[in-house]
């Protein structure tokens, strides 16, 4: 209580005075003629002696005017109680669905206890109040449009199921926002954990937002990163580190176990404090390839972050495409000497009648001196004094003879690189987008720069090589060979056969190949016919794991869905969430929806009506 | 105030009824004439007192010759003399007794008729006066059946006005009739200066006092609702109430106490003190009433 829809309605309340001074008006008293007054004066008198509440039940029916009054008044102020259910509302229920909702501190688990409070909540719809149920984890799905069927609700509530998916609410929301536009009380209420990042501060509905919150404590520890790295000590071996992140509330001592080709292949003790990552390393001499696992053996309140895969593969040359004019002495001389790549080496004019399968075919593409006139949406490119207009660069003009300012050390590219002494004769100045990196800067602006981008990583140059001594320095083959690993290295070659769950594999078939099963880590398959197209897209990799393609006369394939999402891991719920710079908090409950009670209040206003009619013709005998 | 005609404020049959009822008095009156009331006073009736000496002058009809035969002495015998009754009906003709349905003054004057009829029907000398502020109206002492109707007409004729001033309207009274008799004064005893003053002036007489207290029903049992201005018909004194139980409560006590007070003071003077309300039906408070109340037979 004490909250009101219309307070402004209050300001009635200055009819009070007005209804005193009707009834100061209204009191013109009826001349009634007596034989004599004396008694009656003396009963007064008697009266206001011995009853001081005499002049308040004389006035009953003042009071009572002006007690209905102020329940008038207070109705039209519209107050509202905190009740159970809502009333010809319609409400839009977001049903977070993603991997913490998996976590089992609250039983069976929080998926469960967050189904059987929304199915409370249909339970206490009114007749007239709609409800639509839309799901969120990295993808959003609307399992049921407007309705007031509370049968179907109750079904289709009852078959959700939590994924092994990272949390993303902004789609639902957009949809949750777009059907709210159209509803007369449309409130958004969100169900969840609270792991999810905040709502842009733009986001803006008619809605009321509320949030039930779900689950009862953060203890978890969990995989957040599994990364291979080649080991340059020993050739072509790979080495694996495993993070894991403390999500409890005390400090963690456990065993992270690695397991290669399903055999365990080495246990490590890793500790952890509370609310920090550690990695953990795996090597092992001959892991060139297979698949390694990695498994947390401590129970904790979410399994699915206690294991990840990841799957290497043999070791195979990196594929330059170099793409230049008249031929680049310095960079063929670097990428002949690096015995991880292959290169090859075109004219502009070819590559732009290469076809887009045959540009696939390259890790990386090297432009000296040359720009393209499109690029791939996606690709890893250098570009050698060019500057790719596609990727949002533009030339402003030219600088001369500037000297090195600075260079970012924690680059990649720059690994073991000094850029001092760098004499530039003249590069291109350029604007850059905002999502570039400057990695090395020269007093008149940036001379290397850097963009890693949704699948797109790229360096440009902007001077030439001539007009510079950097090809005479070691600075050069040191940063071209960093390049090249950063650009095209393994960490693409593994990235592609592994994906976070709920994200799409893409992957180009095996000529010949007219379908592939897959088999699921559940160890359900599933057919992937070859059509047209050349590259085959599986987007339902929802379940942490390892999925093998299978194909006849083909080894068998395999990638890996991996949670691997600190935010997941750490799954303490929150309480409140922002939105628009706003707090939202939230409530244990089943969500409560603003009733309003002014209609109860005509109601109360009734008996004092009544009242006052009746005392009204039975003053006298009260 | 329509004026009910002689008929109107009495009808035979109630006067049939009132034929029956002999006035009682509870002391024994000297009168002017001989009446049918036995008196105090030896003298020439047909019950035998006394006997005393006969002196020069006194009757020789009423020597007991048969006493002179045998002792040879004159005595006279002494008789019981029955001489009549005068009775005094004092009606209010204040403002205030017009208050009420019926009327208290109607209801006053048919007790007054009443009363007249049976003191005349009884060989009574028979006066009725209304008293106020305004002045006295009077119907002089008669007697004689053919008087009734004068008597009646009389009443019929008689208007409430003016206030109420007991003190002033009894001691007129009483100096202009000296003699014993029954005086019955109606009233409702609505007197802002109080009726001690009035009633006190009986005392100086040797009058048998009857104080009729009436009260209309409206006064004894008041319906009224509201918030009102309450206009004393008097003197236009003016009472704002609101009526509430709690003030209609404290009212009817008020009143009792008012009756309980005129009650103890009649009492305590030797006046017979009745209380009547309008509510009661005026034949049934004659007939039964006043019976019961002593003041007849």
């Amino acid at each position: 209580m004490g909250q009101f829809l219309d307070p402004a309605a209050f300001g009635l309340l200055g009819l009070l005075p007005v209804i005193v001074v009707f009834y100061i008006l209204k009191l013109k008293r009826k001349q009634y003629v007596v034989s004599s007054t004396f008694l009656w004066k003396k009963s007064v008198d008697d009266l206001r002696v011995n009853a001081p509440f005499q002049k308040l039940k004389q006035n009953l029916l003042l009071f009572l005017q002006l007690l209905i009054l102020a329940l008038a008044v207070f109705a039209l102020a519209r107050p509202f109680m905190k009740l159970r259910g809502f009333e010809g509302q319609s409400l839009i229920l977001l049903i977070d669905t993603s991997a913490s909702m998996k976590a089992t501190d609250v039983e069976p688990s929080r998926m469960e206890a967050a189904k059987q409070m929304v199915i409370e909540m249909v339970d206490d719809m009114s007749r007239g109040d709609k409800m639509m149920v839309i799901t969120f984890d990295v993808k959003s799905a609307t399992v049921c449009s407007l309705t007031t069927d509370r049968g179907l609700l109750r079904n289709v509530i009852g078959t959700l199921e939590a994924k092994d998916t990272r949390t993303s609410i902004h789609e639902a929301l957009s949809i949750a926002a777009a059907a709210a536009a159209t509803q007369d009380w449309p409130e958004i209420v969100i169900v969840s954990d609270g792991r999810f990042a905040d709502l842009p501060s733009d986001f803006d509905t008619r809605a009321k937002l509320s949030f039930v919150s779900v689950g009862r404590r953060g203890h978890n520890v969990g995989i957040v990163g599994l990364e291979p790295r080649k080991n340059i000590d020993v050739g072509q071996d790979y080495e694996v580190f495993a993070k894991v992140q403390n999500s409890t509330a005390n400090d963690f001592r456990g065993v992270v176990e690695f397991h290669v080709n399903g055999q365990l292949a080495d246990a490590k003790e890793v500790q952890v404090p509370k609310g920090e990552r550690v990695s953990v390393l795996f090597d092992r001499p001959g892991l060139t390839d297979g698949v390694v696992q990695a498994k947390l053996t401590e129970k904790d309140d979410l399994a699915v972050d206690d294991e990840a895969w990841i799957v290497l593969a043999p070791d195979r040359k990196t594929t330059v495409l170099l793409v230049t004019t008249g031929g680049n002495y310095f960079i063929e001389k670097v990428l002949d000497k690096d015995q991880t790549l292959r290169h090859e080496r075109i004219t502009p004019e070819r590559y732009e009648s290469l076809s887009a399968i045959d540009r696939e075919k390259f890790d990386l593409i090297v432009f000296d001196g040359a720009t393209p006139s499109r690029l791939p949406d996606e690709g890893r490119y250098l570009f050698l004094d060019a500057v790719p207009i596609e990727l949002g660069f533009e030339v402003t003009g030219e600088m001369e003879g500037t000297g090195i300012l600075d260079w970012s050390r924690a680059h990649s590219a720059n690994r073991f690189v000094s850029f001092a002494n760098l004499q530039v004769n003249r590069a291109q100045m350029v604007k850059y987008p905002k999502w570039a990196e400057q990695i090395l800067e020269a007093e008149g602006g940036p001379l290397i720069l850097s963009i890693d981008r949704g699948q797109t990583r790229a360096l440009v140059t902007t001077f030439d090589l001539f007009e510079s001594d950097w090809p005479l320095r070691l600075s050069f083959p040191l940063f071209v060979a960093n390049a090249m690993q950063w650009l095209g290295g393994r960490d693409r070659l593994t990235a592609g056969e592994q994906v976070a769950t709920g994200d799409l594999y893409s992957f180009i078939p095996d000529r010949g190949v007219q379908a592939y099963t897959l088999t699921l880590p559940g160890g359900d398959t599933t057919t992937l016919p070859v059509g047209e197209e050349r590259r085959l897209l599986f987007g339902a990799a929802d379940r942490v794991g390892l999925y093998v393609l299978s194909a006849p006369e083909q080894q068998d394939r395999f990638f890996a869905a991996n949670l691997l999402d600190a935010n997941e891991t750490n799954s303490a719920p929150r309480d409140s969430f922002q939105v628009g710079g706003q707090t939202v908090a939230g409530t244990k409950e089943p969500v409560e929806a603003n009733r309003e009670v002014w209609h109860w209040l005509p109601a109360g206003g009734l008996p004092p009506g009544m009242a006052e009619w009746y005392i009204y013709h039975r003053r006298g005998f009260i | 105030m329509t004026q009910p005609s002689a008929t109107a404020l009495l009808d035979a049959d109630f006067m049939s009824k009132l034929d029956q009822l002999n006035l009682v008095s509870r002391k024994i009156f000297t009168g002017r004439m001989k009446g049918e009331r036995r008196s105090k006073k030896k003298g020439f009736s047909v019950e035998f007192a006394d006997y005393r000496d006969y002196v020069a002058g006194d009757d020789l009809r009423f020597i007991d010759w048969n006493i002179y035969a045998r002792l040879d002495k004159l005595f006279l015998k002494l008789f019981y003399e029955e001489e009549d009754l005068h009775i005094y009906v004092l009606v209010d003709g204040s403002e205030s007794m017009s208050f009420g349905s019926p009327a208290k003054f109607d209801y006053a004057r048919k007790v007054a008729a009443a009363l007249g009829y049976i003191g005349i029907s009884n060989t009574d000398r028979v006066s009725v006066q209304a008293l106020s502020a305004d002045g006295f109206q009077v119907f002089p002492l008669a007697r004689g059946k053919r008087m009734v109707w004068k008597m009646f007409d009389f009443i019929s004729g008689l208007k409430c006005a003016g206030g109420t001033a007991l003190a002033h309207s009894c001691r007129q009274f009483s100096l202009r009739n000296r003699g014993k008799g029954v005086l019955v004064i109606i009233s409702d005893f609505f007197d802002k200066n109080g009726y001690e003053d009035g009633l006190k002036q009986f005392l100086v007489g040797s009058m048998d006092v009857f104080v009729l207290h009436l009260l209309a029903a409206e006064e004894v049992d008041p319906v009224m609702v509201g918030d009102l201005r309450l206009i004393d018909v008097e003197d236009a004194d003016v009472a704002e109430v609101s009526v509430t139980a709690g003030l209609l409560k404290s009212y009817k006590q008020n009143l009792a106490v008012f009756c309980e007070r005129l009650r103890e003071y009649c009492t305590s003077h030797g006046f017979s003190y009745l209380f009547a309300s309008t509510a009661v039906p005026f034949d049934q408070l004659v007939l039964n009433y006043l019976r019961r109340a002593g003041m007849f037979k």
